[in-house]
Order: structure tokens, then sequence, then C-alpha cells
């Protein structure tokens, strides 16, 4: 399994204090922990939207605060836990996010095949102010995996789903992360459901990793 | 051209009965306002007179330094009135930017305007150089500050719209795109709305001190027209400096949102 995420000594006021950890790609990275644990905190500086106030954190083997951030933002690709729904249609959100990427927009047909996968409206024209929490998340996880990151973080992607949505949206995702070097890293509350997706479960405690392995389910309910 | 009508002291005096006017009504509602109303009045009298004399003063010397001198004293009140007139505190660096913008905002459309426009002679003509420095510099502090306002307001109310799209590879002007349309339309509504109801709804203030001094209508309406463009120039680039430069005050240099105090 390659190493995509590689921390050393890195804190973050008293939010994050993490004296080693590497993350791997090629499965699913879940990182679970109460709320307040500093979950948000770590992909934030994944992708580089805030920076550590010390140690050292690398991207594939190079040093996250030598690298260009905004190209690496569109390699490495967040969807917080409440995305922003741009005005306008799901079309014009699709648009936007290339324009930000500065991509091509893809095709008609990649975008018919993801909103029917994740079961949302089939006409990408139509106005996003009438979705659902729930269709908002879905569409903002659509709108990221259309710009083909290297890797991506998702804040919660579960959260606003019922049973049968998150088992369609893991499935998905963890056949996309096993594919062309990918990695996924994914903060989750989630049970059962998430972990048996997971192919790493990191515990986060009061800003602290307590551990990095695959961690049996039952264990992990009782340390988050 | 008809002759200008002097006001003789005792009918200058007379003009006085509308404050006694406003403070018969004041105490007939029961306001209890009164001595503001008089201070207010004091206070105008004493400024305009003060100002009529210094006027006569300056525009009577003939030196280039004196007349930038007043341009640069101008722009230093009003960058002092932006600031303190703020609701929020802001950072140093958007204070170098209303800087920037005040004096390159103003300074370039106004030498523009005396240069090619007025092409006065000497350029420094005291008399055209100062009211319409005054009415470029007054103009463009209020577009500024309506820009500025607007800016932080922006930045605190559109976080998550800014850095959803940080999030999705954006670099801070593509972020902010938006909100920078939004502010500069807002900045210089005032201005444009103006210019739609000159004319019709009122008359302005310069037009009518000419027209009172003795012009023709018509060639204080030129006039009229020619100051309209130049403030509504004026405005526009000191509003685009300022949220231009601005924005970029926002971020870091890791192109990260910095926070908003």
């Amino acid at each position: 399994m390659q190493e995509v995420f590689s921390l050393q000594n890195v804190t973050y006021g008293s939010i994050l204090q993490v004296p080693e950890l590497v993350i791997p790609g090629g499965s699913i990275c879940t990182i679970t922990g109460k709320s307040g644990s500093g979950k948000t905190t770590l992909l934030k500086l994944l992708n580089n939207l805030i920076s550590c106030d010390e140690g050292n954190l690398f991207y594939r083997g190079t040093n996250i605060e030598s690298l260009d951030p905004v190209a690496l933002r569109r390699r490495v690709i967040m969807v917080p836990q409440a995305p922003y729904i741009f005005p306008g249609s799901m079309e014009d959100n699709f648009r936007l996010a290339f324009h930000f990427n500065r991509k091509e927009p893809p095709g008609q047909d990649r975008i018919m095949k993801l909103l029917a996968i994740f079961d949302l409206p089939r006409d990408p024209l139509q106005d996003t102010h009438n979705l659902s929490g729930g269709e908002k998340q879905r569409l903002a996880l659509i709108r990221a995996l259309l710009l083909e990151p290297e890797t991506l973080l998702l804040d919660e992607p579960t959260a606003a789903l019922d049973d049968e949505n998150t088992e369609i949206v893991l499935r998905y995702l963890a056949d996309w992360v096993s594919r062309d070097d990918r990695a996924l890293v994914m903060v989750s509350h989630g049970g059962e459901q998430v972990r048996a997706r997971s192919g790493t479960v990191l515990l986060l405690n009061k800003g602290q990793v307590e551990n990095l392995h695959k961690i049996v389910a039952k264990e992990a309910d009782q340390l988050a | 051209m008809p002759e200008q009508l002097s006001i003789e002291t005792w009918r200058l005096a007379a003009s006085y009965f509308f404050l006694v006017l406003l403070l018969l009504m004041s105490y007939l509602l029961r306001l209890g306002r009164g001595p503001d109303f008089v201070v207010a009045t004091v206070r105008m009298t004493i400024q305009l007179v003060l100002a009529g004399y210094l006027l006569d003063l300056v525009f009577g010397q003939n030196n280039p330094l004196v007349t930038l001198l007043i341009l640069f004293c101008m722009q230093i009140f009003a960058i002092y009135t932006i600031i303190s007139r703020l609701k929020e505190k802001i950072s140093v660096q958007l204070k170098r930017m209303v800087v920037v913008a005040i004096f390159l905002g103003t300074s370039a459309p106004l030498a523009y305007f005396m240069l090619v426009v007025i092409a006065a002679d000497p350029w420094y003509e005291p008399r055209y150089f100062i009211p319409i420095a005054g009415m470029t510099v007054g103009n463009s502090m209020t577009g500024i500050s309506l820009g500025v306002e607007r800016l932080i307001q922006g930045f605190k109310v559109g976080r998550t719209r800014i850095e959803e799209a940080l999030m999705l590879g954006a670099t801070p002007q593509m972020a902010v795109s938006v909100l920078l349309g939004e502010t500069f339309s807002a900045a210089i509504i005032p201005t444009i709305n103006s210019m739609l109801g000159m004319g019709l709804v009122f008359i302005p203030g310069m037009m009518t001190g000419q027209i009172l001094a003795g012009s023709s209508a018509v060639e204080a309406i030129k006039y009229q027209i020619v100051i309209m463009m130049g403030i509504t120039g004026s405005v526009s680039l000191a509003v685009y400096l300022v949220i231009q430069l601005g924005y970029r005050t926002f971020f870091n240099d890791r192109a990260q949102l910095v926070n908003l105090q």
C-alpha cells in the first residue's frame, strides 16, 4: 500500500498533536473520534486549507508547504460536512467546479451515469434550490468525483444519508479508491457499515492519534 | 449674461428665518433637539465663512505646490474619514489598500480631467482644480467606504462559499469573483443613481451655484456633465482598486483564508 500522507510532529493550536502518522492509499482510510477531537482540522491540513503550526506534512513524499497550494487542491479535493451548493442548476455547479479546477467539463453521459448511481434527479438542469440535505451532499460528492482527483477528503459524506444510500455511496467510493493509485480519507462517525468498507480506521482522541490500524469494530465503538 | 445678484447682509440674515421655523416645529413636536439645530447652523455658518476666506486666499495664489498640498490634505482627510467611519476593525494591510485606492483612484482621473477635459491654463488653476478635486475625492471616499464595508461583510457571510471554491481548486481570485462583482456594483450604485435622477429629480448643487452666479444654464450643464463623468470615473477606479487590492489581504501566501477579527 502506497504511503500518501505522512505527518511528523504536526501540531495545530491545542486542537491537534500528531507525533507520527502515515495514511495509505488504495482503500478508504476512515478517521473517527468524538466531536472536537480534531478530525475536520486534520482534513483541512491535508487539503492545505490551513497550515500546521509545527511539524511536517508530506503528500506523496513532498512537503506540502513546498507545493503550490492551489495546484495541490486541484489534486486533493475536499468535500466538507455541509457542502456549499452554488446557486443555479446542478450543471452550473459542475461547470463552476471545472472552472475552479481548470479542467474541461465532462461529457453528459458521465454526469448522467453518476446522477443515476447516486440516485439524484436525472435532469442536470434542475435547480439545486429544492434538493434535500442528503441530495445536496451527494451532489457535492459527484461534483468532486467528476473532477477525477488523485485524492478525496470527505467530511462525514454519509451523515445526511439513509442506510440504503450510505451503502451505495460507500460501495462506489471503495471501488473508486482501489483504482489508479487513488487515495480517500474520510471523517465519519459511521458504525459498522463504514468500517466494513474501510481499509484503515484511524482514531483521534483529544487531538491525538490513538491508533492507526485496521481496528475491530467493537474496539472502535468503545473508543469513539 | 445676466448680472449676478449680490446678497446684501440683511438678506443673508433673513435666510436664518428658516432656522426659526425649524426651531418652532421642533418645539411644537416636543423634539427637544433645538440646541442641536442651532449648533449645526452655527457650525455650517462658521465653516463656510472660513472656507470662503480660505478659498479666496487660495484662488489668489499662483503656486502649483499649494494646490497639490490642498489636494493631499483632502485625500488624507478622506482616508481618515473612511477608516474612522467603518463599523468593523480592519487589518493594517487593508488600511494600506485604502490609502493606495484614494491616492491613485482620485489623482489619476483628476490629472486626466484637468489636462484633457478642462484643459485649464495653468493646469493647477485653483479656481477649477480645488472644487473639482473636492467633488472627486468626496465621492470616491463614499464609494470606498461602501466598498470596504461590503467586502468585509462579504468575507464574513460568504466564508463557506469561498472555502468551498478553494477546496475545489479555485485560486483566491476565482473564489471571490462573485463577491467582488457584487461589492463593486453596491459601491458605485449611489453614483449611478445620482446620474439617473440628475436634471429630472434635482438640479445639482454645483450647477445651481453656477446658474445663480450668472452662467447660462446650457454652460452650467456642460460643466455638470463633465464633472459627473469625472466623478464616475474616479469613484469606479477608486472602488475597483480597493476591492482588487483589498481582497488579497483576506488571504495569506498559502492561498488560505485568514481569520477575521
